[in-house]
């Protein structure tokens, strides 16, 4: 187990920047997602956490020492590939015990630790069979015990669940986030997807163009986004019209669809700020309604209960919401 | 559902019966002829008798100086093989692991070198190697070799001109059986505490198998049916069976013992092949063959 400190990292490709420099630092046995679009450089700074890639400035330290020029097999890393890349010409057992048998372990104690890692990600029974025979779930839960086999001390995943079909990647997150509290390596986890790094992160780091964004919580980055594209890509965000706030320029008012509602024919409640609309069109999701309303040169999504609104496509409405709620982002 | 789809695979299937009835029967074909005349004695002058009988395959059988040089073509392929296998391992891991561009440089450069044509190539190595050529003749000036020397007519020579027909075979062959071996397994790998070697010996060389012996085999079979090196670098004193072949076709009129020899190479060629595979699908998973 161990603290990573991420000092003035940064990567350039002849030119084109990659990485700008960054800092980062991760607790002893905490969760961090890296979250961002693609080519954002969440994966750089994975593979330059792995060793993959040589950072162009700056230095890694695992429990503050230097691993910068540590080659990748002695840095004690485990880790999950995105396409899982199991060795295909090796059994089930074989594959697990892989990073066992570079660290010279004994037969028989590779033997007990490849049968404790088969009965935590309940798979008995499969340690012969070959990658090819597995299911895609399977050869991600396989692809997870060799990673934790020797154990590491820091756990890299690269969009492990990517490659699952959506009910699969649902259960696997709340397995993942069980064994990881239960074993507590330090991880860190890249994904794109928002709602993946929502369930399962202690600390989010927001990233775009290079650069972390904002990092925090996962309630705190929802709340609290302090730029457009944090808010934009964490949750759905409104942008209202109207003027900028006098004390910051450039920035805009924002709020979150749910809290946002519509008087149709009701009052609208004392202290909320309200603008005529006109509804655009109705989204039904089951146990949400999203709204889409034109209102002046904006397009305001509401998210809402079925039950709670009646509304038909052209109607003129009253959009209102409490402006506790709104935000302030930077552009 | 399936059936349609099984159909149309099936009629889109006709059109490879022309190209395999092209190869397949002008393969069987001639050697049909060879088999049929490997029966027929020999009575000179291009004559055979119309009996049937196996006093050819008992001559090579019985006459040494045959088996000398079946010995000596096979040991040929098979050293040069070796060899050139040795050299181009690491060079075509290398070439696969470098970046795309100078990948594609390397290949390209030796395709093209391959458009020369193997009689102009050897032509050249000959003169290069020839006893007054400029490098025998910088090797006696530094005495590293004595006037008396003679490069040309040796095994050795021989060999030297198969490894250069070979070996940008072989590096491009096995460019692309590495180019196959995701290079994610390799950080896998390495990431879980192997060394460079231990992930060349544990994920690249096992993966790589089956390919690597499917090309060995190919220049395998190709070296033991060489003619031109042989012919040239090997100066009438390297009597590989190819030689012989001709030597009885051209200059004896023996067309019964050049079929005969034909027959008796293909045989043992065919024969190593087949042990080759069977070695390889033993020592490879199942999952693995089928991929």
């Amino acid at each position: 187990m161990a603290r990573v400190a991420l000092a003035g990292i940064s990567k350039q490709y002849r030119g084109h920047r990659a990485l700008l420099p960054t800092d980062l630092d991760i607790a002893d046995g905490e969760f961090l997602t890296l979250l961002g679009p693609s080519g954002c450089g969440k994966t750089t700074m994975l593979r330059i956490i792995a060793g993959f890639v040589e950072p162009s400035a700056g230095r890694v330290m695992f429990n503050g020492e230097d691993v910068t020029a540590t080659p990748p097999n002695r840095r004690a890393i485990g880790m999950v590939f995105q396409d899982y890349a199991l060795f295909p010409h090796l059994t089930i057992a074989e594959n697990i015990a892989f990073g066992l048998r570079e660290r010279a372990w004994s037969a028989a104690s590779i033997r007990t630790r490849v049968a404790e890692l088969l009965d935590l990600i309940q798979l008995q029974g499969i340690a012969k069979r070959l990658p090819a025979e597995l299911s895609g779930g399977q050869q991600q839960r396989v692809a997870f015990a060799r990673a934790i086999a020797h154990p590491p001390r820091v756990l890299l995943m690269d969009e492990p669940l990517g490659a699952l079909d959506l009910k699969l990647r649902e259960t696997m997150q709340f397995e993942l986030r069980r064994l990881q509290r239960a074993l507590g390596i330090t991880t860190i986890y890249v994904t794109h997807d928002q709602t993946e790094a929502m369930n399962l992160s202690d600390r989010i780091a927001v990233m775009q163009g290079g650069r972390i964004h904002q990092i925090g919580a996962p309630r705190d980055i929802y709340d609290h986004p302090t730029s457009r594209f944090v808010a934009g890509f964490v949750g759905q965000i409104n942008l209202l019209p109207g003027q900028p706030p006098h004390d910051a320029p450039g920035a805009v008012r924002a709020i979150r669809p749910q809290h946002l509602s519509i008087a149709n024919g009701t009052g609208v409640p004392a202290g909320h700020h309200a603008l005529p609309a006109r509804v655009l069109t109705q989204f039904f999701t089951g146990n949400l309604l999203h709204i889409q309303l034109a209102a002046q040169d904006s397009v305001l999504t509401v998210e809402t209960r079925p039950a709670e609104h009646h509304v038909t496509d052209g109607d003129d409405v009253i959009v209102h919401w409490d402006p506790g709620h709104c935000l302030i982002l930077q552009a | 559902m399936s059936r349609t789809h099984g159909n149309r695979v099936f009629r889109w299937g006709l059109l490879t019966i022309p190209p395999a009835l092209f190869c397949g029967g002008l393969l069987l074909f001639t050697q049909l002829v060879f088999l049929q005349a490997s029966f027929h004695a020999d009575e000179g002058l291009g004559v055979m008798t119309s009996r049937f009988t196996w006093a050819n395959y008992l001559e090579v059988w019985h006459d040494p100086d045959y088996l000398e040089s079946l010995g000596l073509t096979l040991r040929l392929a098979g050293v040069v093989v070796g060899a050139t296998l040795i050299m181009a391992w690491p060079a075509a891991y290398l070439l696969s692991r470098s970046s795309p561009r100078v990948a594609m440089v390397v290949v390209a450069a030796i395709i093209a070198a391959s458009f020369v044509t193997l009689p102009i190539k050897t032509l050249g190595m000959v003169i290069l190697f020839s006893a007054d050529g400029p490098l025998m003749r910088l090797l006696q000036d530094l005495h590293l070799i004595s006037a008396r020397y003679r490069f040309v007519g040796s095994f050795f020579a021989v060999a030297v001109g198969y490894a250069h027909l070979a070996i940008s075979f072989m590096v491009t062959m096995l460019f692309s059986v590495f180019q196959s071996i995701p290079r994610r397994l390799e950080e896998a790998a390495a990431i879980h505490g192997a060394t460079r070697l231990r992930v060349l010996w544990r994920v690249v060389l096992p993966l790589s198998l089956p390919g690597t012996v499917s090309a060995t085999l190919v220049l395998f079979n190709l070296l033991t049916g060489a003619f031109v090196s042989a012919a040239l670098l090997g100066g009438g004193k390297v009597l590989t069976v190819s030689l012989l072949i001709q030597r009885s076709l051209i200059l004896f009129n023996e067309y019964g013992m050049a079929a005969t020899l034909a027959v008796v190479l293909l045989l043992i060629v065919l024969l190593v092949n087949i042990a080759s595979v069977l070695l390889v699908a033993r020592l490879t998973p199942a999952s693995q063959v089928i991929a």
